[in-house]
Formats: C-alpha cells, structure tokens, sequence
C-alpha cells in the first residue's frame, strides 16, 4: 500500500517537474527569438 | 467607394491571419500549464476500467493492442478489455478466442450480428453491455490499433479522484515503423494539435477535442451523456466531448499520458480520414449552433476565444481565401498599403512559424528529432520563401505603380500569386492530392509535398469538407486501415 504511494507520488512529481520544465522551455525559446529580432531590427 | 474597399481588404488582411494568430496565443499560454494544472487534485485513484476497442476486421492489430492492454501497470484485476467485433469478415473471432484464452476473465469478445454502420455504433454496442452490469466505474473509449505505455492508465485515471472531472484524454503520438513522409508530418502535426494546443486547452477550461483513441469517462459521466454516443455525426469524439462540458464537468488532457497509433500515409487515406474529421467538426459546429459566442450557455465554450479558436480550425479555407482577396484587392486598389499588409501578414507568419516550430522541438524533443525535415518544411518550402521575402523587405514591384492592364506583364501574376498565396497554396495542395491519386510516383508526391507544405495540404481537406457538407455529400464512414505498423517508440 505504502509502495504504491510511493510510486503515485514519484509519478505526479515527475510529470509536475516535466510541465515545469515546459515553462522555461518555453521562456527559454521566446527569449531566443526575441534576440534574433533584435538583430534583425538592428540590420534592417 | 475606394475608401471603403480599401477598409474592407484590410479587414480581411486581418481576418486572413486570424487562425495563425489563434493558434499562436494557445502556443503563449502553453508553459503556464507548468503553474496552473489539474495535478494537485489528483490522488491515487485506481477505478475498474473496462477498455472498449470497437473492430472492424482489425485482426491485423488487435492481438498487438490487447497484449499491449494487459502488460500496462494498474492494481490487477482492476481493468477489463472487450472487444466490440462490428461483425468483422476477417480472422477477429479467431484472434479473439486465442486471447480470450490467454487471458481469461479479462478480454471479453461482444460481437455484433450486423456491422458497417460506423464506430459510434460499434461503441454504443460495448457501451450498452458494459453499462448493463456494474463492474465498470471508468470506461475507456478507443481505437483496436492504439497502444498504451505502462503508466498510462494510471495517469489519467488519478484525475477521476477529481468529482468535477467527467473524461481525461491522453497524448496520441504517431507510431508507424517503418515510418512514412506523410506519417512524420503527422507525428509533428500531433506535437501541435495535442501537446501544445490542448495543454492550452486545459488553462482556458474547455477541450474542443478529447481524442477518440483515448477517451477515459466516468461511469457517471457516461451515464449523465446518454449513456450512449452520438450517432449522427462523424465527430463521435467530440460531440461526447461537448456533451460532458455542456452536461457540467470538465474534461482535460494529461499530455504525460501517452498512446501510440498508426496513422495514414497515402495522401488518399489521410484525405478520407480528415474530410470525415472536417465534416464532423461542421456537424458539431451546425449540431451546437447555439452554443458559440454566448458565454450564458457554457462559460468556456459559448466564449468568444473558443469560438475563436474553434472557428479558425473548422473554417480555416475561408479565413486564408479572405486574406488572399485582402491582399491582391489592396494590390488594385492601393498597392503601398498592399505591401505593407504582405509584409506584415508574413512577417509575422514567420515569427509565429519560428516560435511554433523552436518550441515543439522542446515540446516533444523525441517525436522532433524523429521528423525534423517535417517540422521545419510544415508550412511548405515555398511558403518559407515567402517569409523571407517579406522579412527581407525586397520588394517584388514598385510600390506606388498602380497595375493596369495596359501594361499588364508575367511579372504581375507572379506578384498576385504570391499576394494570394495562402488561397493558392490551398489549390496546390489539393493539386499534389490529385496528382498522387493519379499514380504519380512517390518521390514525385514527396517533392511536390514539401514544396506546397502539409499545413496548406490540411486547409485543402478543410476547403474539401465545406464542400462536401454543402453538397450534403453522402456520411460515409470512411474507416482508415491499418496493418497493426504502430510501436510504442522510445
């Protein structure tokens, strides 16, 4: 009972983590990009 | 009357842009779902799940699906298979008797006498029997060729400890080994259209969609919507979907949750399984008519960013044929501004095009890597040409010449082409389609797909769907066949 607990709890923190993670994924690829216009900006 | 012609292309510049735009706020909000989820009310809830796999001579598959079904993690005893045989011409019984066989007390066999009328049917059939006796407190609708990963069950079903919560979907990944050029489009297409846009989804509150390959309900649920599915149209899966939202609960996605299944990859099957998926979204659209746009009937779905959003998807051929009218009216009438709006309607095209892309190689770093090419040609090469010009800011005529027809040249028909490109790319698209019905070598239909882009490809199928809906076609259902080439890929 206490191992399948366990093992729910390992799996939600997991998948928690892996949405997470989606977020500064995502911050992460806005930022590139906004630099890439940045220099595009800079160069037109 | 210039003037207001003028207003009247601008407006449909905008509007020609409205279903890039609405798919782009849903890519915005995608990361919040880090913040904001349905997790902290899940807990470790197991419920007796009866699987439904409605089968039409899927004896090629099934015996893959269920050892896949009962190799899963879940409490034991707690999940039943029954295979709802639509009076199958194939080997089905004889596959079903060997895995009843090893597998007894947990695959059941419900064959129906009489069969062809479709999968909503099919599941009504499995729905009726399993809601007879009452072992079943979830029922999980799907497809006979869908494979789920261990974990899966458990994932969605912890949701269901959640009394507001009517069905979970999961994440359908594409999974045809060896894989095709049309299945690695749709592989990336499925990054897209469920990992990113129904995490989305799942922040505003309402799915438009919960995939008809796995569809988990409550018993109650089930019981609240009929107790059966809709049979009129050929979008069974969201009209359940809708009618779990309408009768008061929630549905989401657990995009952790994942299943794999062999998608088409003929162009001719693909065209037949979208057109029956397009005529079923403007069945749902005509069967909900008084839904959209009245947030008194439903918060989230009578709202006006789902009707957005619904819309730019089930009308999208009419959303790009106005911004090409848009574009090539400016041309006549302004052309300065005719430039300004081509530059705008790509440029920022190209932004959300780099966005969307970069952002489902993080999304879904495996299925990326696997169709990169795809990824990256989505909307087509020549449609990534016109980006560029646009960003670039060459100019592809004077900007203040007026054309007239005297002097009429190539060069202008060149320009209104590419003015009109997202109503043209839809012919092209439909072009390629005819092309490889006709037999056109593969390689031929392969180059011409990457020129043109899967994305106008889907637009042409839309465009074929209105059409077919107002010739009030015959509702056909079109089954995809499959010849059991789905993995569980890691």
């Amino acid at each position: 009972m206490r191992a399948a607990e366990t093992a729910f709890h390992e799996l939600l923190a997991k998948d928690r983590a892996t949405e997470m993670r989606l977020l500064w994924k995502e911050i992460g690829v806005a930022v590139l990009l906004g630099l890439l216009m940045i220099i595009y900006l800079a160069f037109a | 009357m210039t003037d207001v012609l003028t207003v009247l292309c601008l407006l449909f510049v905008f509007l020609g842009m409205v279903p890039t735009l609405a798919s782009f706020a849903q890519f915005l909000i995608v990361g919040l779902h880090g913040i904001w989820n349905h997790y902290p009310q899940c807990r470790d809830y197991t419920p007796r799940v009866a699987f439904l796999l409605p089968a039409w001579n899927e004896a090629d598959v099934l015996g893959a699906s269920i050892d896949s079904l009962m190799s899963i993690d879940y409490p034991a005893g707690a999940w039943r298979i029954y295979v709802v045989d639509d009076a199958s011409t194939d080997h089905t019984p004889e596959v079903m008797r060997g895995k009843m066989a090893q597998y007894a007390g947990s695959v059941f066999h419900l064959r129906r006498d009489k069969g062809g009328q479709g999968k909503a049917h099919t599941l009504n059939h499995g729905i009726k029997a399993v809601l007879t006796e009452d072992w079943a407190e979830a029922v999980m609708i799907m497809d006979a060729d869908v494979l789920f990963e261990p974990l899966t069950l458990r994932r969605m079903t912890r949701h269901l400890a959640d009394p507001k919560i009517g069905g979970v979907t999961a994440y359908v990944k594409e999974g045809s080994q060896p894989s095709g050029n049309i299945s690695r489009y749709i592989a990336f297409e499925y990054i897209t259209a469920q990992a990113a846009a129904r995490r989305a989804q799942n922040l505003i509150g309402a799915l438009a969609c919960m995939a008809g390959g796995a569809q988990l309900h409550t018993r109650e649920n089930l019981m609240a919507i009929g107790g059966a599915i809709d049979t009129s149209t050929l979008a069974e899966d969201t009209y359940a979907t809708f009618k779990t939202q309408l009768a008061g609960k929630r549905v989401l996605i657990d995009a952790n949750a994942i299943v794999w299944a062999e998608e088409p990859d003929s162009l001719t099957a693909l065209w037949k399984q979208r057109i029956r998926w397009g005529r079923g979204n403007l069945q749902i659209t005509a069967a909900f008519r008084d839904l959209w746009f009245r947030p008194g009937r439903h918060p989230v779905l009578g709202s006006m960013p789902f009707g957005i959003l619904w819309f730019s998807v089930a009308m999208m051929p009419v959303f790009m044929i106005l911004g090409s009218v848009g574009l090539v009216g400016l041309y006549y009438l302004w052309p300065p501004w005719a430039w300004r709006a081509f530059e705008l309607f790509w440029g920022v095209t190209s932004v959300i095009y780099l966005f969307e892309t970069l952002f489902c190689f993080a999304i879904d770093p495996v299925v990326a890597r696997r169709c990169w090419f795809e990824g990256l040609t989505f909307p087509g090469l020549l449609s990534v040409a016109i980006m560029s010009i646009a960003v670039s800011g060459v100019k592809l005529a004077e900007s203040t010449a007026w054309p007239t027809l005297a002097s009429w040249t190539w060069g202008d028909v060149g320009v209104q082409l590419i003015l009109a490109w997202t109503a043209v790319s839809t012919l092209a698209a439909w072009g390629v389609y005819r092309v490889d019905r006709a037999g056109a070598p593969k390689w031929l239909r392969d180059a011409l797909l990457v020129l043109v882009g899967y994305g106008p490809l889907l637009c042409a199928i839309a465009f074929g769907a209105i059409i077919a809906q107002l010739r009030n076609a015959d509702l056909k259902w079109d089954k995809t066949i499959k010849s059991g080439k789905a993995r569980i890929l890691k």
